[in-house]
């Protein structure tokens, strides 16, 4: 691995969402790339439990946003990528859902774009989404990653959140839940 | 914001991460392991919850149990290091996939590094709650991976125990709406 794809990884801590996005449209070999590095993702046993939906459709998209009350931004943006879980193992294909959706954050932070994720709602959203877009019923669809060209200032819209993370003492132990590196039992 | 990548270097930097299970004796240096927390930690999470907690697992005898507590965990008795995460539990559906990006990024960085990753997994209720014995994790957290970690052997070639490669792009993407034949697979 080079000094230059370490630098990049590295990048990883700036990844953040976007959720303001100009009229600029995603270009074909933006998506492409995206959609590669979706297809590459790692699963559960290579299961890869998923089927990716592009929307582009003004009207879809802005569908999709009056779902929930925090997610009418996905109506501004010009494109989402809507991922559709086989339904078969959901607590393992969760994970992997997760999984992917990480790497296109990444994979378009990494193009110059920006994204972030939406939740669709409940069972009664999810139906009605999984209706407009031709999903089959016996599948998951929960979540789209929103891909677009960031607003110039935009940044991530904390709404209820905070920002920031905890510390890593908090989070993290080393050889036993609650023990710190200095008690030196990690190795 | 970095420069912009060519499309092509970040799909090879993303593509190329495949798990490994095989590792070397040599020691993961604890600049690399903070830097790997320090990723880890600037997880996104649902509405910034950051629902995780990590034990970082070096002990040999530790891991050797660990091992132990899945049907896909026994590569652990072989890693440098083992990065167990535990979940609080209040929200499990939406935890996991907050697992998934958050050991999706510790295998990422890991990779830049040179180093090797695979996920353990601890799939049943009895191997979970051994492991939260082993490491004093709360009994009302929820326990089911780990990410394992070290060098990897130079040369060495995975044996995978599933067909590997993926479905062509045609199969699994639709625009606008799904599309006949994938309705149908």
């Amino acid at each position: 691995m080079s000094i230059a794809n370490l630098e990049t990884v590295r990048a990883l801590r700036k990844v953040r969402q976007i959720r303001e996005y100009t009229d600029e449209p995603v270009s074909q070999d933006d998506l492409n790339e995206l959609l590669e590095v979706a297809r590459w993702s790692g699963s559960s046993q290579n299961t890869q439990p998923w089927h990716f939906i592009v929307v582009t459709d003004k009207d879809a998209l802005r569908t999709i946003g009056e779902q929930r009350p925090n997610i009418g931004w996905v109506g501004e943006s010009p494109l989402a990528i809507a991922i559709v879980l086989n339904g078969k193992n959901p607590p393992s294909e969760y994970y992997d859902e997760g999984r992917v959706t990480e790497r296109l954050l990444i994979a378009a932070r990494e193009l110059g774009l920006g994204a972030g994720t939406a939740w669709i709602g409940e069972e009664p959203q999810q139906a009605a989404i999984k209706q407009l877009l031709g999903v089959p019923e016996d599948r998951i669809l929960r979540s789209v990653v929103v891909i677009g060209h960031p607003q110039p200032g935009a940044t991530h819209k904390l709404g209820r959140t905070t920002s920031g993370r905890k510390p890593l003492e908090e989070v993290v132990s080393f050889g036993t839940f609650g023990k710190a590196a200095s008690e030196g039992s990690a190795s | 914001m970095t420069a912009k990548l060519a499309p092509a270097d970040v799909s090879h930097l993303l593509r190329a991460l495949r798990q490994r299970r095989t590792f070397t004796d040599e020691p993961i240096s604890d600049d690399v392991l903070q830097d790997i927390l320090e990723v880890a930690r600037w997880t996104g999470s649902a509405k910034n919850s950051q629902p995780w907690h990590l034990v970082v697992v070096r002990d040999k005898e530790a891991l050797a149990k660990l091992a132990g507590c899945g049907q896909f965990a026994g590569f652990l008795a072989g890693v440098d290091i083992a990065i167990v995460i535990a979940l609080h539990g209040y929200a499990r559906v939406a935890e996991i996939y907050d697992e998934g990006r958050l050991s999706e990024r510790i295998m990422l960085i890991a990779d830049a590094y040179g180093l090797g990753s695979g996920t353990a997994w601890f799939s049943d209720e009895a191997g979970q709650a051994t492991v939260k014995e082993l490491l004093n994790i709360p009994a009302d957290w929820f326990v089911h991976s780990a990410v394992g970690l070290g060098h990897v052997p130079e040369g060495h070639v995975e044996r995978p125990g599933v067909a590997l490669g993926r479905r062509p792009l045609t199969e699994i993407v639709s625009y606008e709406r799904v599309s006949d034949s994938a309705r149908n697979t």
